[in-house]
């Protein structure tokens, strides 16, 4: 007997059958066994990691494994605490310290994961009555966070600051109480924001702005701080928000700004009053990867250099491809069907890619998602674009779905 | 909007051109209470009201 509240699951289910007929039993791709930040074992095979967004490739660095096992043998295994409890170590305000240092900003906190950090702080800072107007693209966190708020959600079209410039006048006086939100890098496409355009409408209008440099940190700017310095607008961004998952090789949230309100939103912010704080281990070795992305700027020259060689290789195959270079390297694809088909065909030559099906996507197609990481090779990228260059020639393509 | 068979996409685009054509915003808020032609032109016109 199905009982109601299932029944909205009937869809899902049913796509699921159709993406198992491709062959492979789940989409839910299993890493069983790790071997660097760029090689795994997927279904017994030894696979390159072409999705995983660690830019940096710092989850194998020694000094942060050894960070990470120092803390943990003096601080146990996790705090069993919120921040505002007993979850607040040393450590934890050791980073914020650093994290405030590294953007050059007077505040910064520290948050569970990146998602709460977008939860947290959207939802406090605005509430009933207050606008927030979001890139289009935005991502889920940012919707959630919205909606969490209960102020009006209003979404400008993506990265287009005429249309947000219209969307400011239409709230009339309400644009002095309304936050902006973009982000650095879009994490589907891999394009920037037009943040020097963006920034310039939302000071005319008195609005705040938040960017969230999630895909960007360690990514863009001179100092890997993100597009706010890449742009040289960082003074004109509120609030920076990001995570500890992707160039820090760990998992966490933050968010940096210089109001001296900051301080006072932690006691507001529900998502950083009830949930545990992040382990003393993951917040040693988010340390130490940050110390890293300061020392070590030639990770991110790396990183760009992986970026353009798979970026020129897919081009030359004749692959539809994002708008920009960045290391986020998406291939638009014809079809949902085609998409899971090819993805099949690459994991099966062992090439892992994310698969990104609607409505993930910015504009309802489907897309190869594939992110670059400074642990890349220049061999396995080629090897990555030779895998690629193989499912297109006729005869090696991947066949119909039955 | 579902008697349209549009999916969230065309409902996107439809409410884009249609905020462009009377110059207001539609919050994302009052979407799910938009079930017909009729909630949607009400919500217009209540919008277009208020400024």
């Amino acid at each position: 007997v199905t009982v109601a509240i299932f029944d909205k699951f009937k869809q899902l289910a049913a796509t699921r059958r159709t993406l198992a007929q491709c062959g492979l039993a789940s989409v839910n791709v299993v890493m069983e066994k790790l071997l660097s930040p760029t090689e795994a074992i997927v279904n017994g095979r030894r696979t390159i990691l072409a999705g995983t967004n660690n830019y940096l490739g710092l989850t194998f660095d020694p000094g942060c494994i050894d960070a990470a096992c120092r803390a943990l043998h003096e601080s146990g295994t996790g705090t069993t605490g919120s921040r505002a409890a007993n979850g607040t170590y040393s450590g934890h305000v050791a980073l914020e310290k650093e994290l405030a240092d590294f953007f050059d900003c007077r505040h910064a906190i520290v948050f569970s994961t990146g998602y709460v950090a977008n939860l947290g702080m959207i939802a406090t800072l605005v509430g009933p009555g207050d606008a927030v107007v979001i890139d289009a693209d935005c991502h889920a966190s940012i919707y959630d966070g919205c909606t969490l708020s209960r102020a009006d959600i209003i979404r400008f079209r993506h990265n287009d600051p005429a249309d947000l410039d219209k969307r400011l006048r239409r709230l009339g006086d309400r644009a002095a109480n309304t936050l902006v939100i973009v982000e650095g890098l879009y994490s589907m496409l891999g394009d920037r924001a037009p943040l020097s355009a963006i920034s310039a409408v939302k000071a005319r209008y008195g609005a705040y702005l938040l960017v969230d440099e999630a895909h960007s940190l360690g990514v863009l700017g001179d100092h890997g701080r993100g597009l706010a310095e890449e742009t040289g607008v960082a003074h004109e961004v509120d609030f920076i928000v990001g995570t500890f998952s992707k160039s820090l090789g760990a998992i966490g949230g933050y968010c940096a700004s210089n109001h001296p309100e900051l301080d006072l939103i932690r006691f507001a912010n529900r998502p950083y009053l009830f949930t545990a704080s992040p382990s003393p281990s993951v917040i040693a070795s988010t340390r130490q990867a940050l110390a890293t992305l300061r020392a070590r700027p030639e990770l991110r020259l790396r990183l760009w250099e992986n970026a353009h060689h798979l970026y020129h290789r897919l081009q030359d195959l004749g692959l539809t491809l994002g708008p920009e270079i960045s290391p986020i390297v998406a291939i638009r694809m014809n079809s949902p069907e085609e998409t899971v088909r090819q993805w099949c065909a690459l994991l099966e030559r062992g090439v892992y890619v994310n698969l990104v099906l609607p409505p993930a996507t910015p504009d309802g197609g489907a897309l190869l998602r594939c992110s670059m990481s400074a642990g890349h090779t220049p061999e396995q990228v080629d090897q990555i674009a030779d895998v690629f260059a193989a499912l297109q020639e006729p005869g090696n393509a991947p066949g119909p779905m039955v | 909007v579902a008697d349209l068979d549009f999916d969230s996409l065309k409902v996107m685009k439809l409410l884009e051109e249609l905020e462009d054509r009377f110059d207001i915003s539609v919050p994302l808020n009052l979407l799910p209470s938009i079930r017909t032609v009729e909630d949607l032109a009400l919500q217009l016109q209540r919008i277009i009201d208020e400024e």
